[in-house]
């Protein structure tokens, strides 16, 4: 089966188009020859040396749109659309693709024991302590909510691509991950508990995680799980930041781990 | 019997109750759709919201009058199903408010459709022009019929229209889901439709008011997308093309009883002198039927 993976980033953020270095890096290490496309859709151009770097990596830049990135839920708008858009251009090239956020981090080749192509969709369930610190912003419902950060697209699930709850305070798409969440649920389509990553917080990473999930380098905890159970990977990646992307990783816990123990 | 959808029942609302009473017996024997994309909602797509408001009194005069009324959902990306104006809007135009089962609503969205269709499963949906790609290179039987099962009414791209003739009249497509635009505002020919309609999907999701915050780019949008050889000035070609009396009769003649007449940034008075012209043609066209027959 052949597939590919997407993701998109802008110059709009810190360090953002930093991390997109070091996602492809690892998709590289892992996944010599795997197509990766990146969408730039935004009037945020990517900088030069980030451009270089990807060119670098075979990464296929995708260069549309120039949505002007302007309010809060851009980021949303963003990410939903580049699902969106590169599942209209590559299923049927592609029978699958693999979405991933910017700020993730490949530690082995993707791969996985349920059929990619079938009518199956990845969840990552709220945890209850999500819920609870969440509940003190907003009425929770009693059934699940599910998050993603890494969706399989297939033709099956290709439209599901709003499925995507961050987790802070009063969040732009609270309503749809509830609503969607209870779509996924009544669906036809087999719901797979996402167990190929890690999220730096919600699910300590392990020996045999495929994927780490960070937030901004220093705010929200970083990469600061990865030094603890890979730490060759953790210094090579520490070493890109500092050297070649001049970005100082600051590795403390950060407002997630803080979070988890005042509502654990 | 006729059905036509006619664009602008919100903004020229007032207008088009004067013209209904102008001419009566030219809507007498059609059914009569308005739609427009009100509120300022982030689901609206097709053109750049502005601020014009729906109202229960404006539900309240179609019902009256047995007129449809659609809502504009066009968006192509939709972010949050649990919008809340989206939702007051879907309530505004079913249940109690929607007597004669002829509202609807017109959106290109899959996430969209599966949820009207669960929670507002009366209203009538029809796939939006605007949700169809810029390429032209597709298995046209299978695109069609895959959206024959999901929705009501179709409206076919203008570039599709020779194609989708042709299946009709080969009986491999269902005549009566299929809505043909008359008065089509985009070059067959664009490069960059969907990219469009994408540029406006974004300013109704990011801005509140963007027809006031953002006005010089309401009309025309340019997409500029950059290369490796460097920028390239794409712009929106959009020409008013109509389609032929002959085209829309051998439509008819397939089962074709949808049309549309599109009100798309068209002038009050543009608007008043057009429409008449397009019923007309289209009224020609039954009559012609009903004396063959």
């Amino acid at each position: 089966m052949k597939f590919a993976i997407v993701f998109t980033v802008e110059k709009s953020q810190g360090d953002m188009e930093k991390m997109s270095v070091l996602l492809s890096t690892s998709i590289r290490q892992h996944m010599p020859n795997v197509d990766v496309y990146c969408g730039l859709f935004t009037q945020n151009y990517l900088s030069d040396s980030i451009v270089k770097h990807l060119n670098q990596l075979n990464v296929n830049l995708v260069v549309d749109q120039q949505f002007e990135a302007a309010t809060p839920p851009f980021n949303v708008f963003l990410r939903a659309y580049t699902k969106y858009y590169f599942s209209n251009l590559l299923l049927g090239q592609y029978d699958y693709l693999i979405y991933l956020d910017v700020d993730t981090l490949l530690l082995k080749s993707l791969s996985f024991d349920f059929d990619p192509t079938d009518k199956i969709i990845l969840v990552d369930q709220m945890p209850d302590w999500v819920k609870s610190f969440e509940g003190t912003y907003t009425k929770m419902p009693s059934s699940n909510v599910y998050y993603s950060w890494i969706d399989i697209i297939n033709k099956h699930n290709k439209y599901l691509y709003d499925l995507d709850y961050t987790s802070k305070e009063v969040q732009y798409g609270k309503n749809s991950d509830f609503i969607i969440s209870k779509m996924i649920d009544e669906s036809p389509l087999q719901k797979i508990q996402q167990t190929i990553g890690a999220y730096h917080c919600l699910h300590p990473l392990t020996l045999d995680s495929q994927v780490i999930h960070y937030d901004d380098f220093g705010k929200d905890g970083s990469l600061i799980n990865l030094k603890k159970t890979h730490p060759d990977t953790y210094n090579r990646y520490d070493l890109l930041l500092k050297r070649v992307l001049g970005v100082i990783n600051i590795n403390k816990e950060g407002l997630w781990e803080s979070r988890m123990k005042q509502y654990s | 019997m006729i059905n036509v959808k006619i664009g602008g029942g919100v903004q020229k609302y007032e207008l088009i109750l004067l013209w209904n009473l102008k001419h009566k017996d030219l809507i007498q024997d059609l059914q009569i759709t308005y739609y427009d994309m009100p509120n300022n909602c982030a689901w609206n797509g097709g053109r750049v919201n502005r601020t014009i408001e729906l109202t229960e009194r404006m539900i309240s005069t179609f019902n009256r009058y047995n007129f449809g009324f659609c809502l504009g959902f066009t968006n192509n990306v939709i972010l949050d199903v649990g919008d809340e104006v989206g939702n007051k809007l879907l309530q505004m135009v079913s249940g109690d408010n929607n007597p004669n089962k002829l509202h609807g609503v017109v959106l290109c969205s899959e996430t969209l459709r599966r949820y009207i269709r669960k929670n507002y499963s009366e209203l009538k949906l029809t796939y939006s022009i605007t949700g169809h790609p810029t390429t032209d290179k597709l298995d046209f039987e299978g695109y069609y019929q895959e959206l024959e099962e999901k929705y009501d009414v179709i409206v076919p791209k203008y570039s599709h229209l020779p194609k989708v003739l042709e299946l009709l009249e080969a009986g491999k497509l269902d005549g009566s889901k299929y809505e043909i635009l008359v008065n089509d505002n985009c070059n067959v020919t664009c490069q960059f439709y969907s990219e469009h309609f994408a540029q406006i999907s974004h300013l109704n999701s990011s801005m509140k008011h963007p027809w006031e915050e953002q006005p010089e780019k309401s009309y025309h949008i340019e997409i500029k997308p950059k290369t490796k050889a460097g920028p390239i000035k794409k712009e929106a070609n959009c020409v008013q093309d109509d389609i032929k009396h002959s085209q829309l009769q051998r439509f008819y003649d397939t089962g074709v009883r949808h049309f549309k007449i599109s009100g798309r940034d068209l002038e009050d008075v543009e608007f008043e002198f057009r429409l008449p012209e397009h019923l007309t043609e289209l009224k020609k066209i039954e009559v012609c039927n009903s004396i063959h027959s």
